[in-house]
């Protein structure tokens, strides 16, 4: 086994241990899950039914949305050709599509799944937006400022139990990048273990229009990503391009990272935050690591403690490949 | 597998990677050209960018050369001197530099040539030199087929020493011409700091030919799990897209390994400048850890070994990435590259 991955796993059981209640709290977790899951997830035909019941001709889902959303609000863009970059944020803090370079988007085939999701450890509490759908228990979000450059986005869930504010980037020029910076308040009144995870379904470019979403996912410590191989070994319509979620630097304070990594996986939609190697946000099962020719996303996940009041910021990219 | 099993059968090699390789100028077949220019038209099933089909048509409607006279041919351009060169590539670190600490940490070091002898990011983990850097680059002279590379282990006999033109804390520029003064080939490399580290590399290409030439720029890289010599187990992943090449080790692998799951991408940065000498360009990994004989890149190594373009999983591998370039007389055309951590 991976070196890293037994890190990674003990790692989240000292955290859960460190934690004092992690059998309970697991229990919990997944008795607040279902419920959210059984009240957000459209009925499947029956126990049995593929994982692909629920979906399209084109491998992406139908369903349920309530305040999320793919409509563009921030749009950025730099450069021309090569280095041309656009991406859009919505009003929640996702991203609506990437494209670069010009006329390469790796996000936005009918729409763009890409986003955050938030786990409470002790509570079990789920929050997420994937644009796809989100889990029902955010407040409005606030936009604090927009310049050419940046806009910067505030969300707490209305139970009050954390604040996340994201601060979008355009890295233009010769290797153009979208950066975005993550802080997470802790405002529950007491310590807190979470995790933090940025996902996205990549997309090969010509997904939307021929129907074809398979492609190439991997994943490293510090990256997860999608592509179309040059030499592929299956047909594809789509160019040779990849897009990759790199994580940047270490969560800061240091004191607060407990671990993080990336990993990919064969499901569109975004990880079920407490559950993040385990079940996708519909509760399909997830296959994790290297996937060819198929259909899947990628994930950076922060496991972070945090005292009542104080925040650990997490810096990751998406940058064209 | 462990590769250090295979590198053992195959190199007669235990708990050290490199053998010193015979550095032997081997001359190039127009017909392996025409494979080379036949791959790029039609092998990816992937699609095709439109430049790349029309390099593949430029090369296609050329008049071809009886394949028997190519060797003959190749050596015609070979002046005495040339067949007669002293090879000096090495591996021994000349112009280090470093930056940054833990996980942006960055330290790699230039040999004379313009090698890379290491490439260490983050902090503790290597992903070049596990007893030993293969790395460099090559040019390949269409009109002639007459390839010139420096790959670190060894080189195509056919370089004239080089010259630093200039050396500082962050960069370090080198200059050298092929001894038959038919290029120029000036290299930039400089360090971007900060919390992305990453090494950049300026390559100009000048044609000194005195005639139109058309030439294939390339960087070749063989990227390195962390823990490969120490462990005696090189084996990754590695692919290409149209802006890459890249190794790595998977987080979540689906076979065993020492090394850490970390990665290396060559990534080509916007385009080769001026517009006008850009034919294509090309990612592609490759199950060998020679690095690509210059004329016919997705065919064959250094050593003459053919070569199997695209994924490669838990094996040992390459990766390398290629400019199509068209240069008038004295014209210089320049493209960027970049190693970065992943």
């Amino acid at each position: 086994m991976n070196n890293s991955r037994i890190l990674s796993l003990l790692s989240l059981a000292a955290f859960a241990l460190l934690l004092a209640v992690p059998t309970q709290a697991q229990n919990d977790a997944a008795q607040k899950m279902d419920q959210y899951l059984n009240g957000l997830r459209p009925q499947k035909p029956s126990s049995d039914a593929p994982s692909s019941a629920n979906q399209s001709q084109s491998g992406r889902p139908n369903g349920f949305k309530s305040d999320a959303t793919t409509a563009c609000s921030y749009p950025f863009t730099s450069g021309s050709g090569a280095t041309y970059m656009n991406y859009c944020v919505t009003v929640n803090g996702t991203l609506a599509n990437f494209e670069s370079p010009s006329g390469v988007e790796m996000l936005d085939q009918l729409g763009a799944i890409e986003g955050y999701g938030v786990c409470v450890i002790q509570t079990g509490g789920v929050y997420y937006d994937d644009n796809f759908a989100d889990s029902g228990n955010w407040l409005a979000p606030v936009t604090l400022t927009q310049t050419d450059t940046e806009v910067k986005i505030e969300r707490r869930p209305a139970d009050g139990s954390f604040l996340l504010t994201q601060t979008i980037s355009k890295v233009s020029g010769a290797a153009p990048a979208a950066r975005i910076v993550m802080t997470l308040k802790n405002t529950s009144g007491v310590i807190r273990g979470f995790y933090l995870i940025r996902s996205a379904e990549f997309v090969p470019d010509q997904a939307g229009t021929t129907g074809i979403y398979n492609e190439t996912y991997d994943a490293s410590t510090d990256s997860a990503w999608g592509y179309i191989p040059y030499f592929a070994t299956y047909s594809s319509t789509s160019g040779p391009y990849g897009l990759v979620l790199n994580n940047v630097d270490e969560p800061i304070p240091a004191s607060t990272s407990i671990v993080y990594y990336g990993y990919d996986y064969n499901s569109p939609l975004g990880p079920n935050p407490c559950q993040p190697l385990e079940f996708d946000i519909v509760g399909d099962k997830l296959t994790v690591g290297t996937l060819v020719n198929g259909v899947g996303s990628g994930a950076v996940l922060y496991a972070l403690i945090l005292n009542n009041n104080q925040s650990a910021t997490v810096t990751l990219r998406y940058m064209p490949f | 597998m462990a590769s250090g099993r295979e590198r053992k059968n195959r190199f007669g090699i235990i708990g050290k990677r490199r053998k010193n390789v015979k550095n032997t100028f081997r001359p190039l077949s127009l017909l392996s050209l025409a494979g080379f220019a036949f791959l790029l038209a039609v092998s990816t099933p992937a699609q095709t960018p439109a430049r790349v089909t029309s390099m593949a048509d430029i090369i296609d409607h050329r008049p071809q050369k009886p394949s028997s006279d190519a060797s003959s041919d190749a050596n015609k351009t070979l002046s005495p001197h040339q067949q007669t060169v002293v090879p000096d590539s090495t591996e021994k670190c000349s112009y280090k530099f470093t930056s940054g600490s833990g996980v942006t940490y960055m330290n790699y070091c230039i040999t004379v040539n313009g090698n890379f002898t290491n490439f260490e990011s983050p902090s503790g983990v290597e992903m070049l030199d596990q007893h030993g850097s293969w790395e460099g680059y090559g040019v390949c002279d269409y009109e002639t087929n007459v390839g010139y590379w420096d790959y670190g282990y060894a080189d195509s006999g056919n370089w004239k020493a080089p010259v630093k033109v200039t050396e500082n804390a962050t960069e370090v520029k080198i200059e050298r011409s092929t001894s038959d003064g038919m290029y120029l080939l000036t290299q930039t490399i400089s360090k971007v700091t900060g919390e992305s580290p990453e090494a950049r590399i300026v390559m100009a290409l000048k044609n000194t030919s005195g005639q139109e030439r058309v030439a294939f720029l390339s960087r070749f890289a063989g990227f390195l799990p962390d823990k490969g010599a120490s462990e005696s187990n090189l084996n990754e992943n590695y692919d290409g897209s149209l802006d890459s090449a890249w190794g790595y080790i998977p987080d979540y692998a689906t076979f065993s390994t020492p090394s850490g799951p970390y990665g290396l991408m060559l990534n080509s940065i916007g385009e080769p400048a001026p517009a006008s000498t850009f034919l294509f360009n090309l990612g592609f990994a490759y199950n060998s850890e020679y690095g690509p004989s210059p004329c016919i890149q997705t065919n064959q190594d250094t050593q003459g070994n053919t070569i199997t373009q695209g994924m490669v999983i838990n094996n040992y591998g390459s990766g390398a990435y290629t400019y199509g370039l068209s240069l008038n007389k004295n014209e210089t055309s320049t493209v960027t590259l970049r190693y970065l951590p992943f």
